[in-house]
């Protein structure tokens, strides 16, 4: 009988804990597949508030640049600045994680077809 | 391999010894009176998947820093490691510790101290699942949470009895073997079903919609369910034909029932490493 009861105060205790889920990508400027002018930064709104724990961006041909500071703070949307980009084909990776340690990554691909208008070659 | 890999591989191991172990507790609840020639090394395959599971869970939690930055080299990153510290990992990951803890102790002792110290154990080891997931963001997390406990208790249940069932099965007399079978089916017969009305329900709601069965996450749960199918005649094999013929001395019985048995083991096992590889790197609401 004791045993029982212990086991059921249990249950009960376990059940009161709170929890969350998966962040995902809800939007993206710029958006998934689009093509434009350089973008002189990235947004990312996600369906929780998440926070990136790793940036990666990476032109058709060269190799991954880390984006670095990244944003400390835990948001739904996450702004992040990038450098100067030539024309060319792009990859966004990153990964954030949620409130509840999860790890979710993720990617975008758009298509820079002029720089911004300051000019000037690349920096990634 | 990958962090993702290894993690991922990390993680499956775990749910092995932590069900494991979780289920040997919850057989001694059932049957520790009756297991002469068992009881003691069961108590130390218990106590070993335990300790083996808590190697595990903490290798994997120490790879999250690696993982958050998909690099191997982050491990020892301290911003990363920081952020781990302070995740829902953390909280999870001290529960589990603290139900194995409990479970190795529980195991040490007999009688009803030890018992209630395994089903405590249990419980903060099956609790510590829904502190993190899917299921917790639902709009009916009041009905999930529950549910998804439910379905861990019977698959907890059915996975870990199934050594055991095997060790009985061949060290102790037949009537005593046969009395243990016709107990845990009796069981059984009830929980066994139960965990898949419980995982239809956790499907039902988690999944947007019948197009996200084809989604990775989607298509692991069929396989899950296609385990699920295959264990299940052999189950009904032992509950009604080997089971009842083992307990009146039938030898050939007796094999039969350790090969279905063995069977059931590998399938369950696979169950399990799909759904850590499922939990870790998808979601039921976002594409792939």
């Amino acid at each position: 009988m004791a045993v029982t009861k212990w086991f059921t105060g249990s249950v009960f205790f376990v059940l009161a804990a709170t929890a969350y889920a998966h962040a995902h990508l809800t939007a993206a400027v710029p958006a998934e597949g689009s093509a434009g002018k350089a973008p002189q930064q990235v947004v990312l709104t996600f369906s929780e508030a998440a926070r990136v724990t790793s940036m990666t961006l990476q032109r058709e041909g060269q190799e991954p640049h880390k984006l670095t500071p990244l944003p400390a703070e835990v948001a739904a949307r996450i702004t992040v600045p990038l450098p100067r980009l030539s024309p060319g084909k792009y990859t966004l990776s990153w990964r954030v994680v949620g409130d509840d340690g999860h790890i979710v990554p993720g990617a975008l691909h758009f298509t820079v077809v002029e720089s911004a208008a300051a000019g000037g070659s690349g920096g990634a | 391999m990958s962090v993702d890999v290894l993690s991922g591989a990390l993680r499956a191991l775990s749910f092995l010894a932590l069900f494991q172990a979780a289920g040997i507790a919850l057989f001694f609840a059932l049957c520790e009176q009756e297991l002469p020639n068992t009881q003691v090394g069961l108590r130390r395959v218990g106590s070993g998947a335990a300790l083996i599971a808590a190697a595990f869970l903490i290798a994997q939690y120490l790879l999250e820093a690696g993982r958050m930055s998909g690099e191997f080299g982050a491990v020892l990153d301290p911003t990363l490691q920081g952020i781990v510290m302070r995740s829902a990992a953390s909280v999870t990951l001290s529960w589990r510790l603290l139900g194995l803890l409990l479970l190795v102790a529980g195991l040490r002792r007999r009688g009803a101290g030890g018992t209630a110290a395994g089903l405590v154990g249990t419980v903060l080891l099956l609790g510590a699942f829904t502190l993190v997931g899917h299921t917790s963001t639902a709009p009916l997390r009041w009905l999930l949470s529950p549910v998804l406990l439910a379905h861990l208790f019977a698959v907890t249940f059915w996975f870990g009895a199934l050594l055991p069932l095997y060790l009985v099965s061949s060290r102790e007399r037949a009537e005593t073997a046969g009395r243990i079978v016709a107990t845990f089916s009796a069981r059984a017969v009830w929980l066994v079903p139960g965990l898949l009305l419980a995982g239809l329900v956790l499907a039902t709601v988690l999944l947007p919609n019948l197009a996200a069965l084809r989604t990775p996450y989607g298509e692991l749960l069929i396989v899950k369910v296609i385990g699920y199918s295959l264990s299940m005649p052999l189950a009904a094999l032992n509950r009604w034909r080997f089971g009842p013929a083992l307990g009146r001395g039938d030898l050939v019985a007796g094999r039969r029932f350790r090969c279905a048995l063995a069977m059931e083991f590998a399938l369950l096992a696979t169950i399990l490493c799909v759904t850590a590889v499922m939990t870790t790197f998808y979601s039921p609401e976002s594409p792939g």
